[in-house]
């Protein structure tokens, strides 16, 4: 699943680790996160959508280009 | 997720998951190897402890290599100095492994008497050694291999 967890964590200053730390996971399934290859369950998306400072919408909902 | 098993698992849902997949397949191969067995033991007659044996080893052979080749054990390493260090507790773990079964057998079982009872415990002592370490430093280059697949 496509999100903009990477780019609100790096716009945040935010890293990897802190992140893991902060949302009671490990830094492995950020990364998995970040990549698309996991898609997490709604109670981690608000998770990490909080400790982002971000909406749901914002990280994870998918605009389609016209 | 209520269930008595959750105790048993970690706390990252993504490891919880995929260890919840894994034990949902060796339930699966555990019932297979049932169906086939009273199948078998239509036919031929089989030692019950022995078979019972088999199919558990099979079961926690599946899981155990599951486990190691996906990669999720060290979920930290994602630098060459962190897997060294992680790899050199490894080789510590390893030779506290060795003491540990060195005592236990000469101290508790027995202490070799012939050639062939040292042959004995050196050979088995050698084979525990190398499944010990190689699952462990398997598990650890798979963790790193795909801990840098994800910095991607």
């Amino acid at each position: 699943m496509k999100n903009h967890v990477r780019s609100a964590r790096i716009a945040a200053n935010i890293t990897q680790t802190d992140l893991a730390r902060k949302t009671g996971i490990t830094r492995q399934t950020i990364g998995l996160i970040e990549k698309g290859t996991y898609n997490p369950s709604l109670q981690l998306c608000i998770a990490l959508a909080k400790e982002l400072g971000k909406t749901l919408d914002e990280l994870f909902w998918e605009v389609e280009e016209k | 997720m209520n269930s008595w098993l959750t105790i048993f698992l970690p706390n990252d849902e993504y490891k919880q998951q995929r260890l919840l997949q894994f034990f949902a397949e060796a339930t699966v191969l555990s019932i297979v190897y049932s169906i086939v067995m009273i199948v078998v033991a239509q036919m031929v007659s089989l030692d019950t402890s022995f078979t019972l044996l088999i199919g558990l080893g099979i079961v926690l052979l599946y899981l155990m290599g599951r486990y190691v080749l996906s990669g999720m054990e060290y979920t930290e390493v994602f630098t060459s100095k962190a897997y060294s260090k992680e790899l050199k507790k490894i080789i510590g773990q390893t030779l506290g492994f060795v003491a540990v079964y060195c005592i236990v057998y000469l101290f508790i079982i027995s202490v070799p008497s012939t050639p062939a009872e040292w042959l004995e415990f050196g050979g088995f002592l050698i084979l525990l050694t190398a499944l010990y370490s190689g699952v462990h430093v398997l598990s650890l280059h798979r963790s790193y291999t795909k801990n840098l697949q994800d910095l991607d």
